[in-house]
């Protein structure tokens, strides 16, 4: 992850700030992850490319022989199985420009909900602490992140049902943060659930790659903060993420 | 189906040119020839004089993308360039006008056909 100075005037961080320090490691962190990653999946490329040729050849000379023709078809599958993971885990590990500013979640929870779940038939229950309660963030990165939790409540409720987003106080370390809770009316989370969901490629809807949520949760760590899955209330999943006031 | 074209290859895994070896005649086109590196790739167009050039960006001291720019600068030749990276493929560099196709690994001969084509018919 790489960081911009803001570009429209206003003042750099403070860099002997506990929560700038850890953003900042969590950003040298994910760097060296995303490099790891990048080079991995080109050199599997031409691994894969390689793969690729023998299964052409393969096929050609098998053509009389269906039943082993079904073989390569197998193999031609996993390869393009791999070249599509290697993408999805190459566009998780990418080093984003980070552009960060003070947010003011209320308004970007509001505008993320028109954007990412038009038409689902649900409700947008919004309970804002403070109306003046700024995070340090850029709002794209974070506007992503949160469609993400927003789409995965409104996915795991009924249509027609609510889902609740409560911004308050909180604290990372001893510094001021903003939390947001982000809660559904579905059927909440098994402990087994809880532990693995922000795991890449790991879900429990068909059809979906498991990448939303893990996604989500690095860009929220890129920012110093933190995203967890809260243990079940009366009812529905709670996720919870932290991130650093704007002061 | 475009008409046959005499066609170079290049691509420092000998595997990739067997590849070439095999597709590009079933293809209906005439491969003159299979270079494991921008050298040799040259060496081959300059012998040969091939209408289109199929090569790989990284190989070896002269890569594949500096090879078809100085052939381009003594003739005129059209090419399709494969490689791995992404970022390669997209690069300044290979703004060129005789950059007709782009083909990122792994290629299968259904890829190749559709290059073939979109070269032969001038396509960018």
């Amino acid at each position: 992850m790489v960081e911009t100075d803001d570009r429209d005037g206003r003042s750099s961080p403070d860099a002997t700030d506990p929560l700038e320090a850890r953003r900042r490691l969590q950003a040298e962190k994910l760097a060296a992850v995303s490099e790891v990653v990048r080079a991995l999946a080109h050199e599997s490329r031409n691994a894969l490319q390689r793969g690729q040729a023998c299964l052409s050849m393969l096929r050609l000379r098998l053509r009389d022989q269906p039943e082993l023709i079904a073989l390569v078809d197998e193999a031609e599958e996993a390869q393009e199985r791999l070249v599509e993971l290697y993408e999805q885990v190459r566009g998780f590990a990418q080093a984003q420009d980070l552009r960060l500013q003070p947010v003011a979640l209320d308004a970007l929870v509001r505008s993320t909900w028109e954007r990412t779940v038009p038409g689902s038939g649900h409700r947008l229950e919004l309970d804002c602490e403070n109306q003046d309660m700024l995070c340090r963030a850029d709002p794209a990165v974070l506007g992503a992140a949160l469609g993400a939790l927003l789409d995965n409540a409104v996915e795991s409720s009924p249509a027609g049902s609510t889902v609740w987003v409560e911004i308050a106080r909180d604290e990372i370390e001893g510094s001021p943060a903003v939390s947001l809770t982000v809660r559904d009316e579905g059927p909440g989370l098994q402990d087994n659930v809880r532990e693995r969901l922000f795991e890449l490629f790991y879900t429990t809807k068909p059809g979906h790659a498991g990448l939303g949520l893990a996604h989500a949760r690095k860009q929220i760590e890129c920012h110093g903060g933190h995203l967890a899955a809260l243990d079940s209330c009366e009812s529905g999943a709670r996720l919870r993420l932290v991130l650093p006031r704007a002061t | 189906m475009a008409s046959p074209l005499r066609i170079a290859a290049a691509d420092d895994d000998p595997r990739i040119r067997s590849f070439y070896e095999v597709f590009v005649p079933l293809l209906g086109h005439r491969l003159i020839g299979c270079a494991d590196s921008g050298e040799a790739l040259l060496q081959l167009c300059h012998e040969r004089w091939p209408d289109l050039v199929i090569t790989d960006i990284r190989m070896g001291s002269l890569d594949g993308l500096s090879a078809v720019a100085r052939l381009n600068r003594e003739h005129p030749t059209p090419v399709i360039v494969v490689s791995a990276y992404d970022e390669d493929l997209n690069a300044d560099r290979t703004e060129q006008p005789w950059i007709r196709a782009r083909l990122l690994k792994p290629v299968k001969e259904q890829d190749l056909q559709r290059a073939i084509e979109a070269a032969a018919e001038g396509a960018p």
